[in-house]
């Protein structure tokens, strides 16, 4: 039961620290990002929501589940360059368009 | 498991999970999970779609956004389910805070759109009642 709730506690950790730098990143999108960009933020703070509070419906994580939630951490932690100063990378972009620029 | 001393930091954190996740806390927080998520996901599209700000600033946004959802929902779906009988509340759950969330904070702008379109709908009446409907 212990290693249960150790599990729980690291998982709620792992996602709460994934949220907030998913959320600093949408807070930094212009209107040029990308839609499935936005998408894919968007989805991602659900999913990491739902995930921290699981074990409130039963669904108790385990370790699988928590080598999940590292690497979503990492590969943000891994991108955090391109996202310096929560500006959206030009691959995030759309290209501009020509009678704009 | 509270009536046990807590003597090193895993208990310690032990302990803390077993308060967060206690199947009481469960049985009152468990049915707002849906709510929250389908909240969270809103708020991150209103997030993105309003200007940069600092970062606490954004996360407060985020944290005031799913908490109204969380406070309104339930009583939303239950209007609208008492209006509309094929529709059951709990189906509304999801959809009706993900639209909570997908506002934010631009109940003002939603609110001019509401009026202009009753006004347009006045202006349709008096039209219509008064001779015909074309002009």
């Amino acid at each position: 039961m212990n290693e249960l709730y150790l599990i729980a506690l690291a998982n709620f950790a792992l996602c709460v620290a994934s949220t907030v730098i998913m959320l600093c990143r949408l807070n930094g999108m212009g209107k040029d990002v990308r839609r499935i960009v936005v998408l894919e933020y968007a989805f991602g703070v659900g999913a990491m929501v739902f995930s921290a509070f699981r074990p409130l419906i039963g669904e108790w994580p385990g370790y699988a589940s928590l080598g999940v939630a590292i690497f979503v951490l990492l590969q943000l932690i891994a991108s955090a360059p391109a996202w310096m100063g929560d500006k959206p990378p030009a691959v995030a972009t759309d290209h501009a368009p020509l009678g704009e620029t | 498991m509270s009536e046990k001393n807590v003597t090193d930091i895993v208990g310690l954190f032990v302990f803390i999970a077993a308060l967060m996740f206690s199947a009481d806390v469960a049985q009152v927080v468990g049915p707002y999970m849906v709510i929250i998520t389908a909240s969270a996901i809103g708020a991150s599209f209103s997030l993105k779609r309003r200007d940069k700000t600092t970062r606490t600033s954004a996360i407060w946004f985020f944290a005031r956004v799913c908490g109204l959802a969380a406070l309104l929902t339930v009583g939303i779906s239950t209007l609208v389910a008492g209006y509309y009988a094929s529709l059951s509340e709990r189906a509304l759950l999801a959809p009706v805070a993900f639209i909570l969330g997908l506002i934010g904070d631009d109940y003002p702008a939603l609110a001019l759109w509401v009026g202009r379109k009753i006004n347009a709908w006045i202006d349709a009446v008096i039209r219509f009642r008064s001779g015909g409907g074309h002009e």
